[in-house]
């Protein structure tokens, strides 16, 4: 399965077929929690990355084609992991369906049997009620949504519980309201652990144009970093400059600039495209 | 519309918002009652047993159930999360924090 990322320079290489019962998760390249990433470093989108997520995600994220890759917040999910209560258990001569529930929602979960592979009569099989850690691939079958799983162990630890949604919610913090901003980063302490940090009590020094940063889209900061940081004249940056300079699609560069047109922190110059900081 | 497939997860102190919800609740197991059992989660629930649970005090348990008018849980489903000085308590109630805050990936309603 080959996963066209936005940069058509890159080849994404997905590890074997999902239809291997003992497939080990792919490869992982992900800066999901990469927030001290410099401002307009490589961010490796459209790569395989292994998202935390919770069950109502990946039965309310997007597919803008069939057969694309799906999206939660905005961004390409490719490998997921999640944990779940068994609902119910089906075998079936070529896979085995659980029906999952983490509070939050019911899926279904397909494990492929692998013929070859050697049972192991000491290892725990899932019972019903039990709890469940999968990593595995949203796949959509007749407008049926089910999850392929590369692989799947019983949770005995049951602060995996606890651990798995609080990080969920801070990769999805992460995705729709950003990091810690750049700068800030050290203040806060860096790491996961900053995510909970109050954006706006982190910024709040910076100046107005600080805390209406906060708000906005990774890529929104992204663009204001580099027109407030790079060599420009009084002109400022064309979206395409700086679409090259982000590596990312001029689209994105367009919505972000949207954004950051409408709350009044950049302004646009000898056209509609060429775009400066608004310093006050 | 109340999404009937989700349940959220709760604390003693929002009972009362959720009465006749479907919920989920982690506490510790501080008495047992026959047919009725008291659950410490941020202050004492009323956990109206079925056939099927069992609880053993000094544990913690995950409690699935119904929230009654006299704000007692009606128990559709317990696990046992195992002796009380192995789980996070903490924890679980950081998440029933978030997941009220930043409910939007958690519950829908």
């Amino acid at each position: 399965m080959a996963n066209y990322g936005y940069q058509g320079a890159y080849s994404t290489t997905t590890y074997g077929n999902q239809n291997a019962a003992a497939e080990g998760g792919g490869f992982m390249n992900g800066s999901q929690s990469g927030s001290q990433d410099s401002p307009g470093g490589t961010k490796t989108y459209g790569k395989d990355t292994l998202r935390p997520v919770t069950i109502k995600q990946l039965i309310e994220a997007q597919q803008p084609h069939p057969d694309s890759e799906f999206k939660i917040d905005g961004t390409d999910v490719t490998q997921i992991t999640f944990v779940g209560q068994i609902n119910s258990i089906s075998s079936q001569a070529t896979n085995t369906t659980y029906k999952l529930d983490d509070g939050t929602g019911l899926i279904e979960v397909k494990q492929w049997i692998d013929a070859d592979a050697i049972s192991d009569p000491t290892k725990q099989l899932p019972k019903e009620g039990g709890y469940l850690r999968i990593w595995g691939r949203i796949k959509a079958f007749n407008n049926k949504r089910h999850i392929a799983v590369h692989v799947l162990r019983p949770i005995t630890n049951f602060n995996e519980i606890s651990c798995h949604l609080l990080e969920a919610t801070a990769v999805h913090l992460y995705f729709t309201r950003g990091g810690p901003p750049t700068g800030e980063v050290k203040a806060e302490g860096g790491g996961d652990g900053g995510m909970f940090v109050d954006n706006n009590g982190g910024a709040a020094g910076g100046g107005s144009n600080a805390s209406k940063l906060s708000k906005m889209s990774p890529i929104a900061r992204k663009v204001y970093e580099l027109l407030k940081t790079s060599q420009q004249s009084n002109e400022g940056l064309h979206v395409n400059v700086i679409a090259q300079q982000l590596h990312v699609p001029a689209n994105d560069v367009y919505k972000a600039g949207d954004q950051l047109l409408g709350d009044g922190v950049i302004f646009t110059t000898v056209d509609d495209e060429t775009w400066a900081v608004l310093e006050y | 519309m109340a999404d009937t497939l989700s349940t959220p997860r709760i604390l003693a102190p929002h009972l009362d918002a959720f009465q006749n919800r479907t919920i989920r609740l982690i506490g510790r197991v501080t008495q047992l009652r026959g047919e009725t059992a008291s659950i410490d989660a941020q202050g004492t629930v009323t956990a109206i047993l079925n056939r099927d649970a069992h609880l053993s005090v000094g544990h913690a348990v995950e409690i699935v159930g119904k929230v009654q008018g006299d704000l007692s849980v009606r128990v559709l489903q317990s696990t046992d999360f195992g002796a009380e000085r192995d789980f996070d308590f903490a924890a679980a109630e950081a998440l029933v924090d978030a997941t009220h805050r930043y409910k939007e990936i958690f519950y829908s309603d």
